[in-house]
């Protein structure tokens, strides 16, 4: 039989540990009571390919902006916070990942007029040099490869988060950068002004972080 | 730019880039057709026009040879450059057998697009033997009655007139079609242009009954065969094999032997040209569902048009 005071012991314990585990448990998130600590956010990610892709737009017919994503985005990041902190990206995108809401028009991206997925299966982008710009902005050097060449391209990266909510300490970052499309010879349609030369480049990237010794 | 002007900077203006040479080569100003004429004219100008149409296309990227299929206008300079050479020697040595000149001419067009042209997927030896094949295989065919009537002994063969020339531009204008539902303009407009220097080439060969020659039918037939290999190699709809094949060979049928009595042997041999490509190309286009509905279907029937 357990004795009356000892019962309230264990009710007292019990009242003072379950908020405890529970906050222990709990997910956490960047601005949240229980900030995720610079070291938690420092690391090695790899690139979740379902909740990472990237979107381009470019003119048409000098008219409207198209828009065209790429889907199965993968690659591995490492990210360091603070001022003086480091930030790297090795991306890389499966043509064969293109959509633009039309099957023929996908089949076409595909073609040697544009993408030309049968010789150059991805395009790549592996960053050279990043710093802090604040307010959670990097600026981020690095050589994009596409069609086979590669260029130096400067791309503005905005940190959108960090959080473990139960499936791994993960971290977000968007990227915008806007390149020549012929430089890299996808030329179809410049000169002839039915599509622009300009392509802005929206990346969206969600990392989860990889297990130690991986 | 308008279509107009698509069709003017693409197709015709490297066709009249070619159109000196070619008159320069079947010696326009004579009345009577040269003796002995080799159509290093017509090897020439295919030459230069399939290399400026893509060009056009391509602009002074395509000098850079990144692509695989950029190798196009290599080969087609280096088949002319094969047919040229067998029409001096064939000029220099006029005793060498035809059969050796004739086998030669194929089997160096054959080679040279096997050295140069590495599509995707063609890797393998069996695939590069299938290269030679048809490449060499059509060459052969389609030069070896004008390299045999280039002989002095037997001048009475008949050669390559009017009729190849417009063969060549049913199969080019078929491949280019072909090509174009694949989804692959860069290539399909030059094919075009090639095709309507054949034709040129066919309605300038009615005057003095000229032969159009075995080295400019070397450089077409190499250019077609390795146009449509790379075509194929390059496909993503869905277009089956044999169609871009078929239509690479389709002018071999200009070869098809007819009884002397048949009246109009060219003709029929045209319609049988006509046959294959009008199949091969009917087959492509059904095959490659480009008149299906895609994911962003709009309700009509036809929305292949991307409106560029």
């Amino acid at each position: 039989m357990i004795r009356p005071n000892t019962r309230n012991g264990l009710l007292l314990a019990l009242a003072v540990a379950m908020p405890a585990a529970a906050l222990a448990l709990a997910p956490r998130q960047a601005g949240s009571e229980v900030p995720i600590t610079a070291t938690e956010a420092s690391g090695a990610y790899t690139v979740d390919g379902v909740h990472s892709n990237a979107h381009f737009k470019v003119q048409h017919l000098g008219a409207g902006m198209f828009w065209g994503r790429f889907d199965d985005v993968k690659g591995s990041m490492n990210y360091t916070p603070g001022p003086t902190g480091t930030l790297d990206f090795d991306i890389q995108i499966p043509i064969a990942g293109v959509h633009s809401g039309n099957d023929n028009l996908d089949k076409h991206l595909l073609s040697p007029d544009f993408f030309n997925a049968t010789e150059f299966p991805e395009m790549a982008f592996k960053s050279t040099k990043a710093s802090p710009a604040g307010n959670g902005m990097w600026k981020v050097d690095g050589d994009l490869t596409l069609l086979g060449t590669t260029k130096p391209v400067s791309a503005m990266v905005e940190f959108t988060g960090a959080a473990d909510k139960g499936r791994g300490m993960r971290i977000g970052f968007e990227a915008a950068f806007t390149i020549k499309r012929s430089e890299f010879g996808m030329s179809y349609g410049v000169e002839s002004g039915s599509l622009g030369d300009k392509v802005v480049v929206v990346v969206g990237l969600e990392g989860v972080k990889a297990k130690a010794g991986s | 730019m308008s279509p107009a002007e698509a069709v003017l900077e693409g197709v015709l203006l490297p066709m009249a880039a070619g159109l000196l040479p070619l008159a320069i080569g079947m010696r326009l100003w004579r009345r009577e057709s040269p003796r002995n004429p080799s159509g290093w004219g017509l090897a020439v100008a295919a030459a230069i026009t399939f290399a400026f149409a893509l060009w056009a296309q391509e602009g002074d990227k395509l000098w850079e040879l990144r692509q695989k299929w950029q190798w196009l206008w290599v080969v087609g300079g280096a088949a002319a450059g094969v047919a040229v050479a067998t029409s001096l020697l064939r000029h220099f040595a006029p005793r060498l057998p035809a059969a050796i000149v004739g086998t030669l001419l194929a089997l160096l067009c054959g080679i040279a697009t096997v050295l140069m042209l590495r599509p995707p997927g063609f890797d393998e030896t069996a695939d590069r033997a299938v290269v030679l094949l048809v490449v060499a295989g059509s060459a052969w065919c389609l030069t070896w009655p004008s390299v045999r009537r280039s002989d002095d002994d037997d001048p009475a063969l008949p050669g390559a007139g009017w009729a190849d020339g417009v063969a060549f531009w049913l199969a080019g204008s078929g491949l280019s079609g072909v090509v174009l539902v694949s989804g692959f303009a860069k290539l399909a407009i030059p094919l075009g242009a090639m095709a309507a220097l054949s034709m040129a080439a066919g309605v300038l060969a009615i005057r003095g009954r000229r032969d159009l020659g075995f080295a400019g039918l070397a450089t077409l037939s190499t250019v077609l065969a390795s146009a449509a290999i790379v075509g194929w190699a390059y496909d993503l709809v869905g277009i089956p094999g044999w169609s871009f094949l078929a239509l690479a060979v389709a002018p071999v049928a200009m070869r098809t032997p007819l009884p002397r009595r048949f009246r109009f042997r060219s003709l029929l041999r045209l319609a049988i040209v006509l046959a294959v490509v009008g199949v091969a190309s009917g087959t492509a286009v059904v095959e490659s569902g480009v008149f299906d509905s895609g994911d962003g279907d709009d309700g009509s029937e036809y929305d292949y048009d991307y409106g560029y």
